[in-house]
């Protein structure tokens, strides 16, 4: 599995990567939105992890971008934030986001979010 | 917005200690092509007696040291200048602390800084802040009348304190300016005769004013308020500029206001001296030249000896107590041989002082490594090796005199002594001297170990190391913030500049949150609210959330002090959340309500209660879901948001209770309904439901009903 890691500050990504590669995730990493979907274009990921302000391009925006492109309609996107108020979760979700994760980041609870969020709910029949 | 990435692309972090190591490195250098001088000049001295010397080589050999002089001189200016840091940060702390002193004793005060580009170098930096605001808040506090005073006394109700700095060709000159009361030296010397640290009768010059105001215990002030007055202050002030080689004087009228400067010497941090090489016993101990006022050589009978006083040497009409370096060193006695008795005579400010010493060398230029961290020798500022490889101590005069003074060097005892000692005669005072003997001892018993608790992660190594960068992090923030602040005290609500304040304060929550400092987090995360409320118009950037924004930076800055002294302890900021909520726009939904409706009926809007009786003509089957869920480490209102989106998947959700939506500030608990349409076959349906749920979402109950 390969994961993108969108941070604009170095040591988060650091923890993140971290977290992942022990999860057994292969990583690659941008420093806003214009570089993940840099990334993004260059080499298919599985999962995409974001944090949400950045300079640049930021979480937001890079949600929307992603949920444009049909062929990255269903990649997971989850977002990484401090933020939690309540218009930042609405915000993040309604733009396509798939799972919120609180910093500083649990790895039992990364793990548990990429257990979901790429699980589909069952076929219908 | 101006893009500050780009500012910091052309610049790169470096350790500083491999700076200073540079610097030593370049010290190096110079001392090295120093003595390839020596070498030349010895060469040429043995072809002017007419030695077999081959005059090419002599030649050479000075073009050579000539050559290297030039060269390492520009290697150790150059060092020097990337050293070199602005006032800047100094300066922005400075506005917040005046602004925040103006505050808490309600005066009108003006502040201006005037030449905050001056470069000074890094090391000194950090040690002129302290300094530096204690002076602010003298200025503030003591100096700037209240309005009323003021213009009673035809002054504009304003006060004005300016803080000016410039380098000369040698020294850093810092002012701190006011157009206050003025020091008031009466009251000052009624405080000091008071204490009994001046005879009643005694004549205040200004000079011997400010001494007295660097005292321990004296301070002018009626009253001891929050900001000053306490009596201590000046006499630290007095001592670390002194620390960094420099003065501090000042300039008072009554009335008119005072100014105080503090000149500190542009390269204290460097690490080469040009020194006096003296031997005294078995100690070799360069004085830097500055020092230095005398090498002198005495009959022995010339030395005489007063009863009570100890030896003494007359030095250009002036008897000046001998001392003995050894004894004040290790108690040894520097023994005197032959007629002659080689005496140094240094000074430090106003004061001289004589040792007796062993032999004189010649002077020349050494490194002065320091000490290495916690260990402090009294006398000396560090060690030197000298040529030939041996090793020398650099002698901390200023130090020196105040070991063989028995109290600090700043004062001058010679004017304050004799008031003393005449107080004495009248029996109606304490001994000046023996007092300052006291705040000595009391100085030295109640320095306290530094309280040092460690990260609280330090059960993992790498974590203790992980909150350290973090910390690291948190500093190189400080000057990004401080510009934030100043352009937004200057520009309120400027866009760009709360975006900036905002996201350094979102890096700044999650750094403390990283350290392992959560209620840190929570203190910023309410500043952080307030400028995004303010960014996104929901509120005004009002004064009062300037202040929230002023304490927040003071607290952050607090809490990195306190951590990088060592102390990681999670205090939060009460009164700060306090007044950042208190500017907070009230939510617009009443959570305790939504709360409250957790398993009522689900209400469905118009415009889902269209859908469902569409739903109903299709016979798509409708079903209501009940769920009760642990949402672990996310908020229980997100984890209901994801079941909502999850649960989409299966059909079209026409309502919940609570109303998601609703549910303004996130509050709820771990349990809600909702109605979902669906054509999934019912058992189906719950146990997909059931199984993603309860695996992943951290369900305890799924229950689903067939929804008449």
């Amino acid at each position: 599995m390969r994961a993108l890691v969108v941070d604009d500050y170095d040591n988060m990504r650091a923890r993140l990567k971290a977290a992942l590669e022990q999860l057994g995730v292969e990583t690659v990493e941008a420093a806003n939105g214009y570089e993940a979907l840099d990334q993004l274009r260059a080499a298919p990921v599985d999962l995409v992890f974001t944090d949400i302000v950045m300079p640049e391009m930021d979480g937001f925006e890079l949600c929307e971008e992603i949920r444009h492109q049909p062929e990255w309609n269903s990649l997971p996107i989850v977002v990484v934030s401090t933020h939690y108020d309540t218009k930042y979760i609405v915000r993040a979700l309604r733009l396509g986001a798939d799972d919120y994760v609180p910093k500083p980041i649990d790895k039992d609870l990364v793990e548990r979010v990429i257990a979901r969020v790429t699980t589909p709910l069952a076929t219908r029949t | 917005m101006p893009d500050s990435r780009s500012a910091h692309a052309e610049t790169m972090l470096v350790k500083s200690e491999h700076l200073d190591r540079l610097l030593l490195l370049a010290g190096e250098v110079i001392v090295a092509s120093s003595n390839q001088e020596q070498t030349y000049r010895s060469l040429q001295s043995l072809l002017e007696k007419g030695a077999a010397v081959d005059r090419d080589t002599v030649d050479s050999a000075k073009d050579l040291s000539a050559t290297t002089a030039i060269i390492s001189s520009d290697l150790h200016r150059l060092v020097q200048a990337i050293r070199t840091v602005s006032l800047k940060d100094v300066s922005f702390r400075a506005r917040r602390l005046v602004r925040d002193i103006a505050r808490k004793t309600g005066k009108q005060v003006a502040f201006e800084v005037i030449g905050e580009d001056t470069p000074v170098d890094k090391s000194i930096i950090e040690r002129l802040y302290d300094p530096i605001a204690h002076q602010l808040r003298n200025a503030v506090d003591h100096g700037i009348e209240d309005a009323l005073t003021r213009e009673r006394a035809g002054k504009p109700p304003e006060g004005r304190v300016t803080l000016r700095a410039y380098n000369t060709e040698r020294d850093t000159f810092i002012e701190i300016e006011d157009d206050g009361a003025g020091v008031d030296f009466e009251a000052l010397r009624q405080k000091a005769i008071e204490m009994g640290r001046l005879a009643p009768d005694a004549v205040l010059t200004e000079e011997d004013g400010l001494r007295l105001m660097c005292a321990p215990g004296i301070s002018t002030s009626n009253a001891v308020s929050q900001t000053s007055g306490r009596g201590v202050g000046m006499d630290v002030v007095f001592s670390s500029i002194s620390e960094l080689g420099g003065t501090v004087s000042c300039k008072t009228e009554r009335g008119r206001g005072s100014t105080f400067t503090l000149q500190v010497p542009l390269v204290s941090a460097v690490n080469i001296v040009d020194a006096l090489v003296v031997r005294a016993g078995k100690y070799l101990l360069a004085f830097p030249l500055n020092n230095v006022v005398a090498s002198i050589s005495v009959a022995r009978e010339d030395v005489k000896t007063t009863f009570g006083r100890g030896r003494s040497v007359d030095y250009l009409g002036r008897l000046l107590t001998l001392h003995d370096l050894g004894q004040i060193l290790d108690g040894s006695v520097t023994s005197i041989e032959g007629d002659n008795v080689p005496i140094l005579i240094v000074e430090h400010k106003t004061t001289r002082i004589a040792f007796v010493v062993s032999e004189f060398f010649s002077p020349q230029k050494l490194v002065i490594i320091p000490f290495e961290g916690s260990v402090q020798v009294e006398g000396l500022a560090g060690s030197t090796v000298l040529g030939g490889k041996q090793l020398g101590f650099i002698a901390d005069v200023p130090m020196l005199l105040a070991l063989v003074d028995g109290h600090r060097s700043l004062a001058d005892r010679e004017s304050l002594e004799s008031a003393g000692q005449s107080a004495q005669a009248e029996g109606t005072s304490v001994d000046w001297s023996s007092a300052m003997d006291e705040e000595e001892g009391d100085a030295e018993s109640v320095r306290p170990e530094t309280a040092s608790t460690p990260p609280p992660t330090t059960d993992l190594e790498e974590n203790a190391e992980s909150a350290r960068e973090f910390l690291a992090e948190l500093e190189k923030m400080a000057p990004d913030l401080n510009e934030a602040v100043f352009v937004l005290e200057s520009n309120p609500g400027d866009p760009a500049q709360l975006n900036i304040a905002f996201r350094l304060f979102h890096t700044i929550k999650g750094n403390f949150i990283m350290m392992g400092l959560p209620k840190a987090g929570e203190t910023v995360h309410a500043v952080e609210s307030v400028l995004d409320n303010a960014r996104s118009g929901q509120i005004a950037f009002t004064p009062e959330a300037m202040d929230v924004l002023m304490d927040g930076v003071s607290y952050v800055e607090d809490l990195v002090r306190r951590a990088k002294a060592g102390d990681w302890e999670d205090r939060p900021g009460a009164e700060l959340i306090e007044h950042a909520g208190a500017l907070m726009p009230k939510p617009s939904g009443d959570g305790r309500a939504a709360q409250d409706a957790a398993v009522s009926d689900i209400v469905l809007s118009h415009e889902a209660a269209y859908r469902a009786n569409m739903h109903r003509k299709r016979q798509t089957p409708l079903y209501q879901c009940y769920i009760e869920f642990n949402a672990g480490l996310q908020p229980p209102f997100l984890v209901a948001c994801l079941i909502y989106k999850r649960l989409c998947e299966a059909g079209d959700i026409l309502g919940t209770s609570p109303p998601l939506q609703d549910v303004e500030d996130g509050v709820m608990e771990g349990q809600f309904k909702l109605l979902l349409a669906s054509d999934w076959e019912p058992d189906r349906l719950e146990a997909a439901v059931t199984a993603l749920l309860t695996r992943h979402y951290g369900a305890q109950a799924v229950n689903i009903t067939r929804f008449k």
